[in-house]
């Protein structure tokens, strides 16, 4: 099957081949990409992170369990939306799934009308995440592109300071700070501040531009 | 009165012999002589005539007298001489040997024998201590000898003598025998010193001088001979003490013996009376047969079991109550003794009671007997069914708690197929709402859902099968399909816990004839051990259980559930069998004695070996039955 990055993937983790061979086929038939493995480490070693998509994962497998491969992924920084199919649902094991930030916890038997539901709203998630992920790499480059100064006149915006108030705190003129933001502004391509204070808030990159613990 | 040195012994003998001969003649020729001189004295020349004539005449007759006298005289001389010599002779060649002592030992007289015992002569004795011529270890004895004869002198002496006549010659004080010098003693003779018997006797000289005469024996051979004698004496009371001694010690083990018979006698009598007090109190029949079967003795307790009196049974056949005993007369009898056998007997009343049978034989004066030593075991059959029927109740019991537990398990394995069905007949729904349905597709999918609706239905029987209270009987089974069967019902707990299982079995054991569902519950029991042991690892490492099963060498079939856990201490090892002893939170303890009892009520052993750190195998035999043991 041709793969392109902006096909969607539905990857099927489960020991069982009876679940893989009529998961696939249900799924499949949605006209949908499925990609099924039988055991974790099989699907650790074919993952492409460069597909949206989302994972069907079996909690209860041989070797590594539903569970530890949620955490390996964690662990690699992959942040594929998993839902959980499990034969036995106890609430210790959905809750381990939901702290671990799956998206969902599926019973089997399930309905399969709920199973495709849910699989194209995890992927609408991967991809909203995916679009999301690209803008707030693109702010944090221009974040990455500002000196160190910069950065913390910046910082000092994002809290509402004023220019006066900048000024003193990072004990320069008024004049210095015009010309800072004025070079914030254009790097950041922010129309005014309101934007600017958005962008950074976004990527949450306030943490990276606190001048204040320097001073506190 | 003339004397000779040599006669002064016995001076008063000679004196005796001399006195007859001058027969007071000169007393009295001198008084005449003295009267007639006082006369003459008168006056000899007055004297008449007539009478200087008597007195010639008187002298004349005188002379006559004296001359006859003195031929007497001579006469008598000559004897004395010639009695003298005799004397002498018959003194110096006496073979008794003679000495003379004065007062202080010192040798006075001695004869030749005597000088020849003392091995000198008689001139070199002479003036010589005796002393000198005594063994040096026997002068202390002459001293005293001598001393005591001194101080008993006088009047004691001559009773002394009597006595001499009378007691005892060696016990008597003038008696003693002493040695004599080697050296000076007979050179010649080996240097043997002689013994000498000495006599002793005071005797007063004629000057009344008190003398020891002492007359010497040779006594040396007759000691010798003495000594010989009583060598030969001792040696004989030697023997004789000897044999006494035999005979005592024979006598003594004799006497042992007999207390020994006595005592072995009376055991035997003490063994008598309580073989038959056991023979007739024994709970157990006591029935003695002959070879032809017929029944020679019965006990009491006989009557209680098949209901006859014993002098009822004598005489009849023993298949009046063992309709097929072991043949008695068959060499494999002999094979059979000591060994408890289970048969069947018939009562009076026609019931059967079933027995335990013991054989032993014996025989009197070459007539073989049997003796049948018979035990109703009804009531113990009654009980072992009893014990098997709660077993079969506790293990139920322990079916459905063990099945609690399992649920979540066995529904996630009956989920599985039910899930893949729904997913199935979905697709199925999808195609057949296409235009054009694609029936291949379909038929494939259908027959899909199918297999996995029947599997889904196995695990439920299966499951139903596990718990329900079936009727307790045993049939034949493949060992190793029945832990396929289990394993089935395991296969969520497994997955769940990342235990990965091997099996290595043997696919050439013969059939084994079981209870399946207990086999099946015993081969759970022990996977969920393993399983709950392994939960205990850290989750790095490997997860293993293996399944094995084989024929042993003593046909048995064997199975063990192995596994890489933590392994039992000790302690655990020395309880882990014991009812209500658990290592977990949450058990009862139940599970492993459960499972011995299961293991057990089909003949078979359960055993574990583990190591701490390498882990724990728990494993059971249980015997083939052949065709013929079947019941």
């Amino acid at each position: 099957m041709s793969i392109d990055n902006s096909t969607p993937v539905v990857y099927l983790v489960d020991d069982e081949f009876a679940i893989r061979d009529s998961l696939a086929l249900l799924i499949e038939s949605t006209g949908q990409t499925v990609r099924s493995f039988e055991s974790a480490e099989e699907f650790l070693n074919n993952y492409v992170p460069d597909q949206p998509g989302c994972l069907l994962l079996d909690v209860r497998m041989p070797l590594m369990t539903g569970h530890e491969l949620q955490a390996e992924l964690l662990n690699r920084g992959i942040n594929i939306p998993i839902i959980f199919i499990s034969g036995h649902a106890d609430i210790a094991d959905s809750a381990k799934a939901f702290r671990s930030g799956a998206v969902d916890f599926l019973e089997k038997p399930f309905d399969n009308d709920v199973l495709l539901e849910r699989i194209s709203e995890a992927i609408k998630k991967d991809i909203a995440f995916r679009e999301e992920f690209t803008k707030k790499r693109r702010i944090q480059e221009r974040i990455d592109h500002l000196t160190s100064r910069e950065k913390e006149v910046l910082g000092l915006i994002v809290k509402s300071h004023s220019n006066k108030e900048s000024a003193k705190i990072l004990n320069i003129s008024n004049r210095t700070v015009d010309v800072h933001r004025a070079s914030i502004m254009e790097k950041m391509q922010a129309e005014n501040v309101a934007e600017l204070i958005t962008m950074v808030m976004y990527c949450e990159a306030t943490e990276n531009l606190l001048p204040e613990k320097k001073f506190h | 009165m003339t004397k000779s040195t040599n006669e002064h012994l016995n001076i008063r003998d000679l004196d005796n012999k001399a006195e007859p001969l001058p027969d007071k003649h000169p007393e009295a020729v001198r008084e005449k002589a003295e009267i007639m001189l006082r006369y003459s004295d008168a006056d000899i020349a007055e004297m008449s005539a007539d009478d200087i004539k008597k007195l010639l005449i008187d002298f004349q007759a005188h002379q006559t007298a004296l001359k006859k006298q003195n031929e007497e005289l001579g006469r008598a001389h000559q004897k004395m001489t010639e009695s003298r010599d005799a004397y002498a002779r018959l003194y110096d060649l006496s073979p008794v040997g003679y000495l003379t002592l004065n007062k202080a030992g010192i040798i006075q007289k001695a004869n030749i024998t005597a000088a020849a015992l003392l091995g000198r002569s008689r001139n070199e004795l002479i003036n010589k201590r005796l002393v000198k011529f005594i063994h040096a270890s026997d002068q202390n004895n002459y001293e005293l000898f001598i001393h005591h004869l001194l101080a008993h002198k006088a009047g004691q002496a001559l009773n002394a003598r009597s006595k001499d006549a009378n007691n005892d010659p060696p016990a008597h004080p003038g008696c003693k025998y002493f040695q004599l010098c080697t050296d000076k003693a007979q050179p010649d003779d080996k240097n043997k010193p002689l013994t000498i018997e000495c006599h002793a006797r005071l005797v007063y000289n004629d000057n009344n001088v008190l003398q020891i005469c002492l007359t010497l024996n040779n006594i040396t051979e007759r000691q010798q001979a003495q000594e010989t004698i009583a060598y030969l004496n001792e040696k004989l009371e030697e023997t004789v003490r000897r044999q006494t001694t035999e005979l005592i010690v024979s006598n003594l083990s004799l006497m042992k013996k007999v207390e020994e018979l006595r005592r072995s006698k009376h055991q035997l009598l003490e063994r008598e009376a309580k073989l038959n007090s056991i023979f007739n109190a024994s709970v157990e029949g006591i029935i003695t047969i002959t070879v032809s079967n017929i029944i020679a003795s019965a006990n009491a307790a006989v009557e209680t079991i098949f209901g006859y009196k014993p002098e009822e049974l004598v005489g009849c056949n023993i298949n009046k109550l063992i309709p097929s005993p072991p043949s008695s007369s068959s060499p494999h009898a002999a094979k059979l003794a000591g060994q408890i056998q289970e048969v069947e007997g018939l009562h009076k009343n026609g019931s059967v009671v079933p027995l335990d049978l013991s054989v032993a034989e014996f025989s009197i004066d070459n007539a073989h007997y049997f003796t049948h030593i018979v035990r109703d075991v009804s009531l113990r059959k009654h009980r072992e069914r009893q014990d098997k029927e709660h077993l079969d109740e506790l293990a139920h019991v322990t079916r459905l708690g063990l099945m609690g537990e399992m649920a979540s398990g066995i529904a996630h394995e009956v989920n599985q197929p039910l899930s893949a069905i729904a997913s199935y007949t979905q697709v199925s729904l999808n195609l057949i709402d296409a235009e054009t349905p694609d029936l291949v597709k379909l038929t494939e999918i259908l027959h899909k859902t199918q297999q996995q609706a029947l599997r889904a239905g196995r695990i439920i029987h299966r499951m139903r099968e596990f718990v329900k209270s079936q009727a307790k009987h045993r049939s034949s089974a493949d060992i190793n399909a029945l832990i396929h069967e289990t394993v089935g019902l395991c296969i969520a707990d497994l997955k769940q816990n990342g235990i990965r299982l091997a099996f290595e079995l043997d696919n050439n054991l013969p059939p084994a004839y079981v209870d399946h569902v207990q086999i099946e519950q015993v081969i759970i029991n022990l996977l969920r051990n393993s399983i709950d042991a392994l939960k205990n690892l850290p989750a790095k490492q490997q997860r293993k259980i293996s399944i094995q099963s084989r024929l042993t060498l003593n046909d048995c079939i064997q199975v063990r559930v192995k596994d890489n856990g933590p392994g039992l201490d000790k302690e655990q090892q020395q309880k882990i069998l014991t009812p209500f002893y658990t290592t977990k939170a949450d058990g009862m303890g139940m599970g492993l004695s459960i499972t011995r009892s299961l293991v057990e009520a089909h003949e078979g052993t359960l055993h574990f070996n583990s190591e701490p750190e390498k882990g724990t195998s728990f494993y059971f035999t249980i015997p083939i039955r052949r065709k013929s043991d079947e019941y």
